[in-house]
């Protein structure tokens, strides 16, 4: 292994270990380094654990995952996501569960996606699956296309619903991801 | 006394258990199984991860030590987390095997996967 | 105590959600009630370890949580070579 190599596999074991530490601290509540044999247990497993699958799970370079620039855009994302999008579609489907004579257009689209890396695309499924009103049934990986269950059916044509469903995502995650 | 956070943990308990009583009933008026998926989206996202950042406010409220205080916020914060991350994998999953195994999605618009498969 | 009229929604929730997980026509709809109401539980279960002050059941609901997720994806594996039939 080359000396950058090894120098990016160092990066990559100790994020992986600060991040499982990090998450053994909030599970054991322990805070004070008056117990320090939990501490020091949690440090000791995460580093092991780290030592045998930080190859396998973090894929990219150690410098990009630790760009603070991305990090600010997706925790930026993440306040627009919880705080606007959720908010709006839990209201249109609460609107329609509630309402007596049920005005729901059911249909499943295609929604095209631009996004390259796979991280990209998993993460525009998962905002478009957790928001209601929009489900992703199946993904096509080699047209880049999802099929999307929707609950009001406005319009049939591709970019219509890509512009509906997916733009605002989209755009905000491609500046994180890539 | 009640604080603010008090308060905003009450509010926030408040829309979660209707918004867990609304997709409970979505889930019972829907027609198929299609569109009671997005009456269970209102239920777990709605119904569960606000009440437990409404919770993990709470905690940090109660008379306990400070160490059992920060135990319960963390553990109510990782408990919402978990939540947002894995529920939307379990549902995509399940959608995907119920459209290859025939539920009907019936009443419907347009089915454009059924005629990209064909 | 306040906490106590919190926890009546998420209970008349899961009842629902359990009329669901009996009636549903098809499997996939069972399994989409009880993961809801397994969410449920575990936003259940967090307030009465607040409200008891029983720290033993938020380690019971985080490997809920976990559990029910990888039931529904073995449950998706399961049926997805199969038809659903009555």
């Amino acid at each position: 292994m080359s000396a950058s190599g090894r120098a990016s596999g160092l990066g990559k074991f100790l994020l992986l270990t600060i991040f499982l530490f990090f998450i053994w601290i909030l599970l054991s509540g322990v805070y004070t380094p008056r117990r320090w044999d939990e501490i020091l247990t949690g440090l000791i497993a995460s580093a092991i654990i780290s030592a045998f699958t930080s190859q396998l799970l973090i894929k990219c370079p150690a410098s990009r995952a630790l760009n603070p620039l991305r990090w600010i855009r997706g925790i930026a994302y993440l306040i627009y996501y919880f705080l606007y999008a959720e908010v709006r579609a839990h209201l249109d489907v609460i609107y329609r569960i509630l309402h007596p004579a049920m005005p729901i257009r059911p249909g499943i689209v295609s929604v095209p996606c631009e996004l390259k890396t796979d991280f990209g695309l998993a993460a525009v499924a998962c905002s478009i699956t957790n928001t209601p009103g929009t489900v992703v049934v199946d993904v096509d990986e080699r047209e880049r296309k999802f099929f999307v269950h929707w609950i009001n059916v406005t319009s049939q044509d591709e970019q219509t619903c890509r512009s509906e469903i997916s733009k605002p995502f989209e755009d905000r995650l491609r500046r994180v991801f890539e | 006394m009640i604080g603010i956070a008090t308060l905003l943990a009450y509010a926030l308990l408040a829309i979660g258990g209707f918004c867990a009583v609304v997709g409970a009933i979505g889930l019972m008026r829907f027609p198929n199984y299609f569109v009671r998926l997005h009456a269970a989206t209102v239920a777990v996202i709605g119904g569960s991860v606000i009440p437990l950042l409404g919770l993990a406010i709470y905690s940090l409220s109660i008379p306990a030590g400070w160490d059992e205080r920060a135990l319960y916020f963390s553990n109510a914060l990782i408990i919402a987390a978990l939540i947002v991350l894995t529920s939307p994998v379990g549902t995509h999953a399940m959608a995907r095997a119920a459209h290859r195994a025939g539920v009907p999605v019936e009443p419907k618009v347009c089915d454009k996967l059924e005629e990209a498969s064909r | 105590m306040m906490l106590t009229y919190f926890a009546i929604p998420l209970v008349a929730a899961i009842l629902m959600l359990m009329y669901r997980a009996v009636a549903g026509p098809t499997i996939p709809d069972r399994v989409l009630a009880i993961d809801s109401s397994t969410s449920l539980l575990c936003a259940l279960m967090v307030l009465f370890a607040i409200m008891y002050g029983v720290y033993l059941l938020l380690v019971v609901a985080v490997a809920l949580a976990l559990l029910s997720y990888i039931g529904t994806l073995v449950l998706a594996k399961y049926l997805e070579g199969r038809s659903v039939g009555e």
